[in-house]
């Protein structure tokens, strides 16, 4: 190995690249750039402004921040539904006066008081709920109009009653509570908006409402389609927004006691840019309370410091409106690109360099010598199947294979032309096995290990294994569990291919090239699982050997196939017995004479050998290709091999033209008969053995005879 | 903290304070909150927590800030309050007698619609709830009592803002076309009424009695150009002078917060197109050398 591979193989063992599209598949990525933003703020702020991060400074920004949280909550509600409610300004100004009309002129008590001035403010939100809702009209446009009428409201009450209303004759205690208390230091404010906005928290994410919101912003057609009340939802979201200015002006009247024809003026532009610069998307959809308080407390972070730092007339709302044109771009650039980011930035090419690959060619002398062996075998079901990627048969020799349909499919013997669905699982199912019970276990690509029982009834098995401590997405969830074996005291061994992939996407593993996948564990005595191996090249095949103590898995992108003893004096020993395959190995199987058979899948070539060897050649390809033009491994041929223990070959089987049995992901063997699925094929082969022992049975190897009853 | 920097009555004070800083050796800080009542709280508690010698603001509105005047009080900070005064005394007031202006922009509107004119004027005040609104249209209303052949058509709130004086102007004229008079309570506010008036070719007809700190560009240019028919200054040049006194008298005796109240009231002095001369107004850059 030259210098240069040497640097590469360590350069791509001690970087972790895969982590940065990992780190961006994450829901949380979303609120990364706000919070980012808000530790920036921060550290501007109080190197520039000494004093800002002080108890005092800090109270001053909690109070503001528990009268703006009330209205972003509700403005993240109305976004979330894709509409926005430019109201609230003017609403906060008429709540405002009408609180302290109420009190100061009318000498109301506050249980009347809140409740009215709540009513007030839902009141408007439910003429913007009304016109936008039902009457579906625009919303920006009617929130303007609602916006200059309220606010034309306000100043005409303002001219009449507000001197009545600026003053009271006598104090009110509770009223001034309201806005100047604190609860341990909190301002009393702010201890409410943060349980509403726990409430608003749980309303949103946890129950149908919120839901209801999500399907509607997302996609208002569809949420119609499937039966939503769409016009009630989106009338609903304006009357919250309504409801919670309302309180955010309760506080506020209380606090500033002031009916000033500048109360609220400019507030929705204030409020969209704490809720715009939090993550809440302008287009509906995407949104969350803590989206909100992380956007509200920059924005008032930030008015603060502009207030603190003696900008002069104009200077502040210039700063704040340059930032929510800046939150705006990003959500816009980050909605549109973020998807086509992280499919370039997820695919993580590694550095592989693979063995010599041994030669094929016929007349070569090879071991791996091409050969027509398979091309005139029997098929089954021929047009009628959808990737039997694994095959397997019972002891009344019926025959059972998966479909991308989500079904385990029955051919009744000693035909097989008749067919019948054995039983729906509803992903593919990959790797099949039966149990000691007689009952089919299977791994179904994105779903996990199931069994059927011998009633056709569907068991889950186990869907989840350990997560490792240092795993950024979530490996605890199985992806892709591809294959299984029995061990002779019932413990399940299965191969989970990669843990970064879903079933659809498994190619895109092979253009990393990474030990993404790992052996799970099941164990049916306490319904356990745990990981066995990680960092496995797409482990794929399992096979028991006969000491009950090992077995051996293919890896599919190594090329490889390897013995691990799970028991016994040498538990947890690893042997590679095969290490330089000709091709890409999938399923691993018993022949009836003692060995293994195991198909491969595709067939190495020197250009994706070399390219394995050029990590950063494959990513300029992600980066600058279309994805339809990207060079994956040769799938389009494939073929048969037998081997022993020891990982000598012993026989080779070839589809030469590759037009009936083009890459084999599975072989088992049943009564001197061969029988091969494929992932993408369309039939089941049988292939005769010749001199095989015609009364052999996979399953009677594994669990003896047929039982009695 | 002023209402805002931005105009020329805050920018005469900051001036003369700025220039007295340099002079005399103190630190002034100045935080805008530009016309936002709650920008103006969170300024001020702003300042009551960093603890300055003395506090100096201008009010916006009656009640907003009146609690947090007796708090920068209890926190040991002298509190000046410049030209529109809280309910609340603190330890200096310096500003215009908001109820006597009125009065006398009532007695100027009286004299020009006097005996062969409709009598009829219109009164454009500030928000309702700051002080000058507040005084001084009950000075407008008690004194126009006196006067009945007056008759007020029309009573608005523009908010001290020129282009909302505009249109309301505009309508007003409108609807009353033998309006006598405009009575405002503010020059920056007023001239957008004058502007209304002036483009309704009435100008001379409809006349304009207003208010204002005598500053050269707002005031005595707009009354020698008959903008204005009338002008009340309540001369923001001795104002500035006050506020720089009081401030160096406050930080010599440094005296208990609030514990001996007083107002300084800036005289009212009348300008005509007749009576205005060149020294009748003043510029900032005049105020900044010291005249």
């Amino acid at each position: 190995m030259s210098a240069s591979e040497a640097f590469m193989r360590w350069r791509y063992r001690l970087i972790p690249d895969h982590v940065v599209g990992e780190i961006l598949s994450k829901n949380w990525i979303d609120n990364a750039i706000p919070i980012l933003f808000l530790g920036v703020a921060v550290a501007i702020f109080s190197t520039i402004l000494p004093g800002v991060m002080t108890t005092g400074s800090l109270a001053i920004l909690a109070r503001v921040l528990g009268e703006y949280l009330f209205i972003a909550m509700g403005m993240t509600l109305v976004l979330k539904a894709g509409g926005i409610d430019l109201s609230v300004g003017s609403n906060f100004a008429l709540c405002n006066f009408g609180a302290l009309y109420l009190v100061n002129a009318l000498g109301l008590p506050l249980i009347v008081v809140i409740p009215a001035v709540l009513f007030l403010g839902g009141l408007v939100g439910a003429v913007n709920g009304f016109l936008v809702g039902y009457l579906r009209l625009r919303a920006f446009l009617t929130t303007l109009v609602t916006l200059i009428l309220v606010r034309a409201i306000v100043e005409l009450l303002s001219l009449k009653y507000s001197v009545a209303a600026s003053y009271s004759e006598t104090l009110v205690p509770q009223w001034d509570f309201l806005g100047a208390a604190d609860i341990l230091g909190v301002p009393f404010s702010l201890i409410v908006a943060g349980i509403v906005a726990v409430a608003t928290h749980i309303l949103m994410t946890r129950m149908r409402f919120g839901w209801h919101l999500s399907a509607v912003g997302g996609s208002r057609r569809s949420a119609f389609n499937i039966g939503l009340p769409v016009k009630r939802i989106v009338a609903q979201t304006y009357i919250f927004s309504g409801v919670f200015t309302a309180a955010g002006a309760l506080f506020y009247a209380s606090r500033l006691g002031s009916t000033s024809g500048t109360v609220g003026v400019g507030l929705e532009i204030i409020i969209l840019t704490a809720a715009v610069l939090g993550g809440n998307s302008l287009g509906g959809g995407r949104g969350s309370v803590a989206k909100t308080v992380i956007g509200t407390m920059i924005v008032v972070l930030v008015s603060n410091a502009l207030i603190r730092m003696g900008l002069r007339t104009g200077a502040s709302e210039l700063v704040l409106g340059t930032i929510m044109l800046g939150a705006v771009a990003i959500d816009v650039k980050w909605m549109k690109n973020r998807l086509k980011v992280l499919n370039k930035a997820y695919v993580s090419p590694t550095f592989l360099s693979l063995p010599p690959n041994p030669e094929t060619r016929e007349g070569s002398g090879s071991v791996y010598e091409v050969n027509n062996k398979l091309g005139d075998v029997g098929v089954i079901g021929k047009g009628e199947l959808d990737g039997p990627e694994d095959v397997i048969l019972d002891e009344d020799d019926n025959l059972y294979c998966g479909s991308r349909h989500g079904d385990v499919v029955r051919f009744f013997a000693p035909d097989y032309t008749r067919h019948e669905v054995y039983a729906h699982i509803g992903g593919h199912p990959l790797g099949m096995a039966f149990n000691s019970d007689q009952e089919l276990v299977v791994c179904v690509g994105g779903m996990g290990l199931y069994k059927i029982t011998r009633d056709r009834e569907v068991v889950k098995l186990s869907d989840e294994t350990n997560r490792s401590l240092l795993s950024v997405i979530d490996d605890s969830r199985m992806r892709i569990a591809d294959d299984l074996d029995i061990a002779p005291d019932g413990r399940i061994y299965f191969s989970e291919a990669t843990i970064r992939y879903n079933t659809s996407e498994w190619m895109l593993d092979a253009i990393e090239a990474r030990g993404n996948g790992r052996l799970i564990c099941y164990d049916p005595r306490d319904g356990s699982s745990r990981t066995v191996l990680s960092n496995l090249k797409f482990p794929n095949g399992i096979c028991m050997t006969d000491d009950g103590e090992s077995f051996l898995f293919a890896q599919t992108w190594d090329c490889s196939i390897t013995r691990y003893w799970y028991d016994g004096p040498k538990k947890g020993r690893r042997e590679k017995i095969i290490p330089d395959l000709p091709g890409y190995p999938d399923n691993i199987n018993r022949a009836s004479d003692g060995h293994f058979w195991c198909g491969l899948v595709g067939m190495r070539s020197p250009t994706f050998d070399l390219a394995l060897r050029m990590p950063q050649y494959r990513k300029r390809m992600v980066y600058r290709v279309a994805a339809d033009e990207w060079m994956y491994p040769n799938m389009n041929f494939g073929c048969l091999i037998k081997f022993d223990i020891d990982g000598n070959i012993l026989e080779v089987l070839w589809d030469r033209e590759g037009a009936k049995h083009p890459s084999l992901t599975s072989i088992r063997e049943h009564k001197g008969k061969l029988y091969l699925g494929g992932l993408f094929n369309d039939r089941i082969g049988v292939y005769d053995i010749p001199g095989a022992d015609p009364t052999w049975t996979g399953i009677k190897h594994y669990w003896g005879g047929k039982k009695d009853g | 903290m002023p209402i805002s920097a931005g105009y020329d009555l805050t920018q005469g004070w900051i001036a003369a304070l700025e220039r007295d800083a340099e002079r005399l050796g103190y630190e002034l800080q100045i935080r805008d909150p530009n016309w936002n009542i709650d920008a103006g709280a969170q300024a001020l508690e702003q300042f009551i927590a960093e603890e300055p010698d003395i506090l100096i603001f201008q009010n916006n509105d009656m009640h907003a800030y009146t609690k947090l005047v007796q708090r920068a009080m209890r926190a040991g900070i002298n509190v000046i309050q410049m030209n529109l005064k809280t309910p609340v005394n603190s330890d200096a007031f310096i500003g215009g007698d908001w109820y006597k202006v009125g009065a006398d922009v009532a007695k100027e509107g009286a004299r020009m619609c006097g005996e062969d004119t409709s009598g009829k004027v219109a009164v454009l005040q500030g928000p309702v709830t700051s002080p000058p609104s507040l005084l001084g249209v009950a000075g407008i209303e008690d004194t126009l009592k006196d006067y009945p052949n007056i008759t007020i058509v029309a009573n608005q709130a523009a908010d001290w803002d020129a282009s909302k004086a505009h249109s309301i102007a505009s309508t007003i004229i409108k609807q009353h076309g033998d309006l006598c008079a405009f009575i405002g309570l503010w020059d920056n506010q007023d001239i957008g009424a004058a502007a209304a008036v002036r483009e309704a070719g009435l100008q001379g007809k409809v006349k304009v009695v207003t208010e204002g700190g005598g500053n050269q560009k707002s005031g005595c240019d707009n009354i020698s150009n008959g903008m204005f028919a009338s002008y009340v200054k309540v001369d923001t040049r001795d104002q500035a002078k006050q506020l720089a006194s009081v401030v160096e008298t406050l930080l010599q005796t440094n005296p208990e917060p609030g514990s001996a109240p007083f107002g300084l009231y800036t005289a009212n002095t009348l300008l005509t197109p007749e009576t205005v001369t060149a020294s009748s107004c003043w510029t900032v850059e005049q105020i900044q050398a010291g005249n």
